[in-house]
């Protein structure tokens, strides 16, 4: 068995009481950050080369570095909004090993001089954010939350809060806005949250699965973490896989991990034994790969090499069966109903993407239809106030241009080639 | 009718308050708060929270009409979300939405004439390893077949879920 | 002082500047929607993609600052293809109804679409559509026109903090709704909104299908409302431009920027002053005299009689221009007359005031400036001969009864005044005084901007300049300005010196 950062539910199924947490030695890695230099923290994390895993693989020891130095409120930001199709692993850390984050929160925080820190879940989470809150409150019996924690001077509160049903509040200013009360429209970069973000304070956003990471780096140490996957994308990664396989769910693996074994051998291979048609590796916004790919590791920097990302490291797996257009015409819906509205051509584009490949898939697509979806995409992409609008066109784009006979083939025939097919709309 | 919110829940918005170093920051959770208590976000909840946190309607109205759950109209007992988003379709959510409409007799957006039932399609969930998924109030039923959703829609019925 | 390139040339600006404020400074233009000077920047609107060098992808003029060495292009072909590509997006919704907006001929998408699009739409489905309405007594929205740049929601939640209008929904259906006509109805500026709206969304009422702009003359002017001074358009309706037969009157006043003074807005009493002055009824029409209209030559003839005598007095005006006033101020020293000025009509403030000022006069300072004593310091009343500059306006209710008592008790009094008010009719003689908009002039305002507003219209019913009734030699309006500048300020100054910005004391 590969090595367990997060998932500890694995080797306790009660890890989320704070007593069996720290049996399993649960908040060590906070006394332990509690006696170093918050510098001596950041700079342990950049040490272990411990990438975002909220979708951009930013390194977040470097991140963290960001945050100015000095007096004045700071906030320390956990997004759990976990919005991107296909993606379920957060709330799987959040409900299974909450203390973990709860952990991760607090060192987070002492490194960089946060005395607060707020968790963003998406609203639907409810349920979630009830498990989160009994370990929270947990946590500030044990006195690892609140004043003086563990006697070392430092203060650090952490609150929940429930977005409401939008997608672009994972994106971190977007979130930012929508903590603040307002809507989720996302600001203008720079300023960045570094020097400007919420309630006009520097603030680090950091992913559920990023800052679960922490405890055990600081415990373990970084060279530790560094034995765990390729260069530069150490350590594990949740692979949440979804679709047309047979034991579809969250894996736990060293990073890297090629795609055919997590497809194959985790996710217990293809639903009736079918061929792969398309997977999209890391959530919606990925661009699609095909059965070509699945010796790549599943790692940042291989999956940029070929044209995509790993994201949120959701793996959505399309069979021999899935009609491609009805498919992505289903996402184009998705991102045209996300779009916050503030930019002209996310807006705008956005829905009239999603109008043309509905009318392909209804079987009234027109000659030009796919010249014009690539032009609409080109006008979009680079062009929006935050990467929405190019996660739409990442999305559609590629699926379009790789599998255009079959988008023409719906536009010639006004019917699919695809037979038994599960129908979407 | 002027809405209004009594002691208790003065009381537990002064703990939301808490939470937060200004009023704007309650938006979210007060609307929240308001839909659990009077059922929807009308367009006098929209001023009640407004006028509680000091905020203007215009603000309160735009986060309300932004985030799509908070419910501009009156919905059901059981307000049913059925994600049919990629990975949820591509199990079969389609044929979850057309079963509901059979049970149900209504579409997509429609709440049926007993107030027991709201239908409506949404976003990923976040449950796709255990797609294809409802969300029925606050309970996510997961893993869902069309036989499943039957039995679903009569528990409901029958008043033995508590969701 | 850094220097960037703007397209391959060279130039000096301040740091700290948008690319959009440098461009402008430098006098290039580049297409924009949401930015406005007194506004957030929002970034929404896309239109001001421009290409700096090095940057993977176009940037918006409108938020990122200048830095040295940076290299802009605003005229690429990557900026063409963006600026093309926003419009079309922008125009998928858009009724393209220009033959019956307002707007058309002053429109920023029209503008823009010409000059940067001209393309034929691609879009082939139902617009959304939402209803047209009037959301105050004064303004309605059209919806449907909106490009969303959101100055109009900025513009109330930051400039008058009313938070009238806001956006609702997200994503294609976002679109612009009115929380609160009542509070539009009492916002002293809410007009304003109809200025910023770069397209047709926002409009008055009043000026709905009433005129084609095309069909108007555009001037700058100085609103004659208040101290502030505020610069302002004015449009006129021109007989000779117009073929349906209309009179020469305003149209609308609406706002000019003045950078300069950090003035971007005007007020809504300001705005529709302008009915004031199309009161044709009680325009002074021909000098009168004893009740008698006379003409020009006899007017100036029983003038130079009349005021042959020791004891003469003359009242200025801030309601009237440094020119008029000046000249009857030259008129009363070469005879030895004696100068007062009356005092502004005040009123109290609107809530939210911003920039408009209590005193409700244009030229208040100038009088001051001159240190001329108050009415309220006239001794001795009884004059030879009395000359009061009146105006569209008033002055302040106890200067009124002074001016009246001298008006009535001298021996020959003269009124100079557009309208007939009582001042002229408890006078010998009544002159017909141009409006503002018939002549030019100079003001200065409370922050002491002497500011030129522009002729606009021709002196209508017989109205000339002061001088001209006095008998004086000056040539034009700058003349006398020149004259002024020169003895009361000591200053070198003329009306290109002014500018269109003007000049601070
Ligand atoms: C449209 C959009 C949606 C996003 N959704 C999420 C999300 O649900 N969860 C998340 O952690 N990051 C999300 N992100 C990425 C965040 O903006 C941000 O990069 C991340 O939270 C940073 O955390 P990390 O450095 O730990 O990855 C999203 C970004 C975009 C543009
Ligand atoms: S790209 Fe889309 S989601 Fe992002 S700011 Fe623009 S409109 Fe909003
Ligand atoms: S109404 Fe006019 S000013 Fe307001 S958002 Fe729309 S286009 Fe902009
Ligand atoms: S503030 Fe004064 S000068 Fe400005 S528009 Fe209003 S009345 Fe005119
Ligand atoms: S697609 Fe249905 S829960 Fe994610
Ligand atoms: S003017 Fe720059 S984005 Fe609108």
């Amino acid at each position: 068995m590969s090595e367990i950062v997060l998932f500890k539910q694995l080797l306790d199924p009660e890890v989320r009481n704070i007593e069996n947490y720290i049996k399993l030695g649960g908040y060590e890695g906070l006394k332990k950050a509690l006696s170093m230099q918050p510098d001596d923290i950041v700079n342990e994390v950049k040490r272990s080369n411990l990438r975002g895993r909220g979708g951009a693989g930013f390194p977040t020891g470097l991140k963290w570095s960001f945050m100015p130095k000095g007096e004045g409120q700071k906030y320390f930001v956990c997004n759990a909004d976990e919005g991107e199709p296909g993606t379920f692993k957060d709330r799987y850390i959040m409900s299974e090993n909450p203390h973990q984050l709860i952990e991760g929160m607090v060192i987070g925080g002492y490194a960089i001089d946060a005395t607060v820190g707020y968790i963003y879940i998406r609203g639907e989470f409810e349920f979630v954010a009830k498990i989160l809150q009994k370990a929270i409150d947990e946590a500030y019996e044990k006195g690892f939350l609140g004043k003086n924690i563990l006697n070392s001077g430092f203060d650090f509160d952490l609150y929940i809060h429930l977005g409401a049903g939008a997608y672009i509040c994972g994106e971190e200013t977007g979130l930012i806005n929508s903590l603040e009360g307002k809507t989720g429209q996302p600001r203008l970069k720079p300023p960045f949250p570094a020097q400007y973000g919420l309630f006009g304070k520097p603030t680090t956003v950091n992913n559920v699965e990023t800052i679960a990471c922490v405890p055990d780096i600081i415990k373990k140490g970084s060279d530790w973490f560094l034995s765990i996957g390729p260069d530069k994308n150490n350590g594990t990664k949740i692979y949440a896989v979804s679709g047309h396989v047979n034991n579809p769910g969250v894996f736990e693996l060293p990073m890297g991990t090629p795609l055919r074994e997590i497809i194959y051998e985790h996710a217990g291979g293809i639903i009736g034994g079918k061929k792969l048609k398309a997977v999209i590796p890391g959530g919606s916004s990925a661009p699609v790969l095909g059965p070509e790919h699945l010796d790549i590791p599943m790692d940042f920097d291989s999956l940029k090499n070929v044209g995509s990302m790993l994201g949120s490291g959701a793996i959505i797996v399309m069979s021999e069966d899935t009609c491609i257009v009805e498919a992505y015409t289903r996402l184009a819906k998705f991102y045209a109903h996300e779009s916050c509205g503030q930019c002209t051509p996310c807006r705008e584009g956005t829905a009239w993407l999603y109008k043309i490949l509905k009318r392909i898939e209804d079987g009234e697509g027109k000659k030009g239809d796919i010249d014009l979806i690539l032009d609409i995409c080109g006008k979009i992409m680079g062009r929006t106030i935050c990467p929405l609008g190019d996660a739409a066109v990442m999305c559609v784009k590629p699926a379009v241009e790789r599998f255009r006979e079959e988008f023409e083939y719906h536009i010639e025939h006004k019917k699919c080639m695809v037979e038994n097919k599960i129908p979407i709309f | 009718m002027a809405l209004r919110f009594d002691e208790s829940d003065v009381k537990k918005l002064e703990e939301i308050r808490a939470k937060y170093p200004n009023n704007q920051a309650c938006t979210l959770p007060f609307l929240h708060y308001a839909q659990d208590k009077f059922g929807y976000v009308s367009m006098d909840v929209i001023k009640l929270v407004a006028q509680t946190l000091n905020l203007p309607v215009a603000h309160v109205l735009s986060v309300a009409t932004f985030y799509t759950m908070y419910n501009k109209k009156p919905v059901g007992k059981y307000h049913l979300q059925v994600c049919t988003n990629i990975s949820c379709s591509l199990l079969g959510a389609r044929k979850l939405v057309d079963k509901l409409e059979e049970l149900l007799g209504i579409k997509p957006g429609e709440t049926t004439e007993d107030g027991m039932f709201t239908l409506t399609e949404v976003e990923c969930l976040g449950s796709c390893g255990t797609a294809p998924v409802i969300q029925v109030n606050e309970t996510y039923f997961e893993n869902l077949d069309e036989k499943k959703v039957e039995d679903l829609i009569e528990s409901l019925r029958k008043g033995e879920l508590d969701v | 002082m850094i220097s960037i390139k703007i397209n391959d040339r060279e130039y000096q600006v301040e740091e700290g500047k948008t690319i959009l404020e440098a461009a402008k400074e430098i006098g290039i233009e580049i297409p924009h929607y949401c930015y406005h000077p007194a506004l957030s920047i929002a970034g929404n609107c896309r239109m001001c993609l421009v290409e700096v060098k090095g940057m993977p992808k176009p940037m918006t003029a409108c938020s990122t600052r200048v830095s040295d060495g940076m290299e802009i292009y605003t005229d690429s072909e990557l900026v063409k293809e963006a600026r093309k590509g926003v419009l079309e997006f922008i125009l998928l919704d858009h009724p393209v109804d220009c033959p019956i907006c307002d707007k058309s001929g002053e429109c920023k998408l029209q503008d823009y679409y010409f000059e940067h699009s001209a393309q034929k739409s691609r879009y082939e489905f139902p617009k959304e559509r939402h209803k047209v309405e009037k959301i105050s007594k004064k303004i309605y929205l059209n919806p449907n026109r909106c490009v969303l740049c959101t100055r109009c929601v900025r513009f109330l939640r930051e400039i008058t903090k009313t938070n009238e209008l806001t956006t609702v929904e997200r994503g294609s259906h976002s679109h612009i709704v009115c929380v609160d006509p009542e509070g539009l109805d009492n916002n002293p500026f809410a007009s304003n909104i109809s200025d910023i709206c770069p397209v047709g969304a926002l409009g008055l009422n009043e000026f709905r299908f009433k005129k084609r702009v095309w069909f108007t003359k555009k001037v700058k002017a100085i609103c004659q409302g208040c101290a502030a001074g505020c610069n302002i358009y004015v449009d006129v309706s021109n007989r000779k431009q117009l073929l349906d037969g209309d009179d020469d009157e305003i149209v609308r006043i609406h706002t000019a920027e003045n950078g300069k003074l950090g003035q971007y807005f005007i007020c809504d009493e300001g705005r529709y002053s302008y009915k004031l002055y199309n009161d044709k009824e009680n325009r002074v029409k021909a000098p009168v005299l004893d009740g008698e209209e006379v003409d020009f030559e006899k007017a100036v003839e029983v003038l130079k009689e009349k005021a042959n005598v020791r004891k003469g007095v003359v009242i200025l005006s801030p309601l009237h221009s440094i020119e008029e006033n000046y000249a009857a101020y030259l008129f009363a020293r070469e005879r030895g007359f004696d100068v007062f000025r009356p005092s502004s009509f005040r009123k109290d403030l609107p809530e939210p005031a911003l920039f408009i000022e209590e005193k409700k006069s244009p030229n208040d300072r100038m009088l001051k400036l001159m240190k001329l004593p108050k009415v309220s310091e006239i001794e001795e009343i009884d004059y030879d001969f009395a000359l009061f500059l009146h105006n569209v306006g008033k002055v302040h209710s106890k200067s009124e009864v002074r001016i009246l008592s001298v008006l009535k008790r001298a021996t020959f009094s003269v009124v100079f005044e557009p309208m007939l008010t009582d001042f002229g009719k408890n006078a010998n003689m009544v002159l017909p005084a141009p409006i503002f908009v018939e002549e030019n002039g100079c003001y200065i305002n409370g922050k002491n901007f002497v500011q030129h507003s522009n002729k606009a219209l021709d002196y209508m019913y017989g109205a000339k300049p002061i001088w001209e009734f006095l008998g004086m030699d000056f040539k034009s309006e700058e003349e006398v300005f020149i004259q002024f500048a020169k003895e009361q300020l000591d200053k070198d100054l003329n009306y290109q010196k002014l500018g269109t910005e003007g000049f601070e004391l």
